[in-house]
C-alpha cells in the first residue's frame, strides 16, 4: 500500500476481519485486490485525512486496553466486536463518524471485488435479461 | 494561457447546460458561437464496465465520497459529459403545483413549469414500463403499500431499449436511459455547438473566465490541448449544478454583492431500508425503480421509492457490522430494497461555502424535523416489507441488527427517535438543490424568475441551484423546465446582450 505503513494496514487488516469475518479467508491475491481498492479510494483524499485515518485506526486498536487490558487484534471475537460498537454508537459524533468512515472504506475493499459478486449472490447480466 | 473567444459559454453539461445548449443551438445558424465547457469526460460506450468503485470514479465528483461539513452526510454529484443524467435512475416526475405554490417565486408559475416539464417527457421518451418488465422488488413494494392501505403509484421513466441492467446509476451499460449525453448534448453539436470536456472553469469574470483543461485517465480526451485558457464570452450561463455553481461564483466574487448565494440548500436526505425475504425474489435484474409511496409527503415530509442497489452501496447502508452484517450481504437474491427522501426546508444556514483553495465546503445541518421524517419513514418502511412478506428488516435506527416479521406489531418499540443519530447512520444524498435560488429579493434571492443573476447582464444560472425550496419530487425534469424557461430569456435578450 502506498497510503499506509505496514503497522497501519496491520490494524486495518485487525479491524476488518471483525467488520468482514468473511476476510479470514481472503487467499493473498484477493487481499492484495482489497487493499488496493483502498489504497486508490485514499490516494483521492486530501493527506490531513489519510493522516486522520491512520491516527483513528490506532486509537481503535489501542482504545480496548482501557478495560480489558488488551489491544483490540487480543480480544475475544465477542469482545472485539463490543469494542467497535462502542465507537459506532459513540456520544463524541467525531468518533462515530470516524468509524462509520473506516468502516466505508473497508466495505469498499471487500464488497467493491467483483470477486465478491459469486459469494453474495449478485450476478447482473448487463447485457440483457427476462424478468 | 490559451486565448478563446465565444458568444455564449455554458458552464456545465447536466440537466440544466445539456438543457441550455440544444435550446440556444438554433443560435449557431445566424453565426452565434456557443460552447459548453465541461468538467468531466466524455465516457466511452466500452467504459460501463458496471463495476462499483470503478464507475463510481469515472461518474461522479470525488468518487461519489464528497461530505457535508460536518460529516454527516454523502453527497452524489454527477461529472462528465451529461453530467448527473450520466448516473440518474430516470424516474422523470412534473413538479407538484402545490410544491411551486411554495416557492413563491413572482412570475414563476406551475403551469409554466408544467408545460416545459412535458417538453423534456416527450423528448427524452418518457413513460410506464409494461408490468411484466416490473421485478419482483418493485412489486413487492407495490403490493405492501396496497395491503396497508398507502397510495402507491407507478414512476415514469426515460427509458429507449432498457435491457434491465438494473445498474442505472453505475451507468447505463446499453445507453437506455435519455439522459442529456444522449439526447440534448448531441443535437446542440448537430446544430454547432462546441462541447469541451475535462474543461474545469475557475474564474468567472465580467465577460471572461478562467478555466484549465485536464484529461482524465478515462473517457475521451478533450478536444482541446491540455492548459489554461482564458475564455472571452457575453453571456455566461453557470449549469455547474447546485453546489459547483454556487462555489463557482462565490469564489469568482459574486458573493459580496449577493447575500443569498450559496445558502438555502436543500438535499431530500435519503435512507437505503433493507429487508430479507424467506425466497429468492427478483431484484438485480430490471429497472430498480418502478414504483413510489407519497402517503406520507404532507403529514410527515417523506417519501418511499422502491430501489435497488449493489454489493457495496448496499453493504455500507447497513447499520451494523460483522457477522450479521455479512449473513445479511449473503442473501443478497432475497433482498428487497426500500429508499426514503425527507422533504427538507430551505434554511440560510445550509449552504455552500469555499475553502482556501476556492473548492466547495457543504454545509448542512440536519434539522430535528428531518430526523424526525426519517424517523417515521423507517418505522413506515418497516411496516411496508413486513405486508410484503419480508422475514425480517434492517431498520438503520433499529434496536437490534433484524427485526423479525414476529415482532411486526413492537415496530415502535424496536426503531426508537433516540437512535437516528447522524453519523451513526447513512444519510446521502443525489438531489442537490438551492444556492443560487431564483426570487426577487436581492436579500434572498441570486437571480430573477428568469435565472438572471441580479445586476449582473449576461450572467445567467440555469441549473439545480435556481431551486429556491426542495423539488419535495425527484428533480430532473424541473431542472430542464427552469433552464428551458433560461434558454428562453436568454434567446429573447441575445439582441441586446451579444
Ligand atoms: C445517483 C443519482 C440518481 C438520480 N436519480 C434521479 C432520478 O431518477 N430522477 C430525477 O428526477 N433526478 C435524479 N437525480 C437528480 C438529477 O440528476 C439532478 O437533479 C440533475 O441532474 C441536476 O442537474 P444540474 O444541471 O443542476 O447538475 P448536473 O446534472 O450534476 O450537472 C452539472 C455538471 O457541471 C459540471 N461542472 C461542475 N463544476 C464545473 C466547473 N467548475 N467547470 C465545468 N463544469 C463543471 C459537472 O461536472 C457536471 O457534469 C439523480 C442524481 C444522482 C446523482
Amino acid at each position: 500500500m502506498k497510503n499506509f505503513d505496514q503497522d497501519t494496514v496491520k490494524r486495518l487488516e485487525t479491524v476488518t476481519v471483525i467488520v468482514v469475518p468473511g476476510y479470514a479467508n481472503l487467499d493473498p491475491s484477493s487481499r492484495k485486490q482489497f487493499l488496493e481498492i483502498i489504497d486508490e479510494a485514499l490516494g483521492e483524499r486530501p493527506e490531513s485525512m489519510r493522516r486522520q485515518l491512520a491516527l483513528f485506526l490506532k486509537v481503535l486498536n489501542l482504545a480496548p486496553y482501557l478495560r480489558w487490558g488488551r489491544p483490540l487484534g487480543k480480544l475475544e471475537a465477542v469482545d472485539a466486536e463490543r469494542a467497535l460498537r462502542w465507537f459506532q454508537e459513540a456520544p463524541m459524533a467525531k468518533l462515530r463518524q470516524g468509524f462509520w468512515g473506516l468502516k466505508t472504506l473497508v466495505f469498499m475493499g471487500y464488497y467493491g471485488r467483483r470477486e465478491v459478486w459469486p459469494e453474495v449472490g449478485y450476478a447482473p447480466e448487463f447485457g440483457g435479461l427476462d424478468v | 494561457m490559451f486565448e478563446k473567444t465565444f458568444d455564449i459559454v455554458i458552464i456545465g453539461s447536466g440537466a440544466g447546460g445539456g438543457t441550455v445548449a440544444k435550446e440556444l443551438a438554433p443560435l449557431c445558424g445566424e453565426g452565434i458561437r456557443v460552447a459548453v465547457l465541461e468538467w468531466g469526460p466524455k465516457i466511452s460506450d466500452d467504459e460501463y464496465t458496471g463495476n462499483e468503485v470503478d464507475m463510481a470514479r469515472k461518474l461522479f465528483v470525488d468518487s461519489g465520497g464528497m461530505l457535508t461539513k460536518d460529516g454527516n452526510m454523502t453527497l452524489a454529484m454527477g461529472k462528465g459529459y451529461g453530467g448527473s443524467t450520466l448516473s440518474y435512475t430516470g424516474t422523470s416526475m412534473t413538479v407538484p403545483k402545490e410544491v411551486v405554490d411554495r416557492w413563491a417565486v413572482p412570475g414563476l408559475t406551475h403551469g409554466d413549469v408544467a408545460s416545459r416539464a412535458q417538453k423534456y417527457s416527450e423528448e427524452n421518451n418518457v413513460h410506464f414500463q409494461p408490468e411484466e418488465l416490473l421485478n419482483d422488488n418493485n412489486l413487492l413494494f407495490q403490493q405492501g403499500c396496497r395491503t396497508l392501505g398507502y397510495n402507491v403509484e407507478q414512476f415514469p421513466l426515460n427509458l429507449k431499449g432498457c435491457k434491465g441492467a438494473g445498474i442505472c446509476n453505475l451507468g447505463c451499460p446499453n445507453q437506455a436511459k435519455q439522459g442529456t449525453h444522449l439526447v440534448q448534448l448531441p443535437e446542440a453539436e448537430k446544430a454547432g455547438v462546441e462541447v469541451i470536456t475535462n474543461c474545469l472553469v475557475e474564474h468567472i469574470g465580467i465577460q471572461e473566465l478562467d478555466a484549465v483543461v485536464e484529461n482524465a485517465p478515462f473517457g475521451e480526451p478533450s478536444t482541446w490541448e491540455e492548459g489554461r485558457y482564458r475564455i472571452k464570452a457575453k453571456i455566461i450561463v453557470v449549469c455547474a449544478g447546485a453546489v459547483h455553481s454556487s462555489a463557482l461564483l462565490l469564489s469568482s466574487g459574486f458573493g459580496d454583492r449577493l447575500p443569498a448565494l450559496g445558502r438555502y440548500l436543500t438535499l431530500h436526505p435519503a435512507l437505503i431500508l433493507v429487508a430479507e425475504h424467506p425466497q429468492t425474489i427478483s431484484n438485480f435484474c430490471g429497472h430498480p425503480k418502478s414504483f413510489f409511496c407519497d402517503q406520507f409527503w404532507r403529514s410527515d415530509g417523506f417519501l418511499l421509492e422502491s430501489c435497488m442497489y449493489y454489493p457495496f452501496i448496499t453493504a455500507k447502508n447497513l447499520v451494523g457490522f460483522g457477522s450479521e452484517h455479512s449473513q445479511l450481504m449473503q442473501a443478497f437474491q432475497r433482498l428487497q430494497m426500500i429508499l426514503v427522501l425527507a422533504v427538507d426546508q430551505a434554511e440560510a444556514n445550509n449552504r455552500v461555502e469555499i475553502d482556501g483553495d476556492g473548492r466547495p465546503v457543504v454545509d448542512y445541518t440536519l434539522s430535528n424535523a428531518t430526523l424526525d421524517s426519517l424517523h417515521t419513514s423507517m418505522k413506515a418502511a418497516t411496516r411496508i416489507f413486513f405486508a410484503a412478506g419480508a422475514a425480517r428488516v434492517h431498520a438503520p435506527a433499529g434496536e437490534r441488527f433484524f427485526i423479525e416479521a414476529s415482532e411486526a406489531d413492537d415496530i415502535e418499540r424496536l426503531i426508537p427517535r433516540n437512535k437516528v443519530v447522524p453519523g451513526r447512520i447513512s444519510i446521502t444524498s443525489a438531489h442537490l438543490m438551492g444556492g443560487c435560488r431564483m426570487g426577487e429579493d436581492l436579500g434572498t434571492s441570486v437571480t430573477d424568475s428568469w435565472g438572471r443573476v441580479h445586476d449582473h447582464p449576461g450572467l445567467f444560472v440555469a441549473d439545480s441551484a435556481l431551486l429556491p425550496r426542495a423539488n419535495e419530487i425527484n428533480p430532473y425534469l424541473t431542472v430542464m423546465a427552469l433552464a428551458d424557461r433560461v434558454a428562453e430569456r436568454i434567446r429573447s435578450d441575445a439582441g441586446e446582450l451579444l
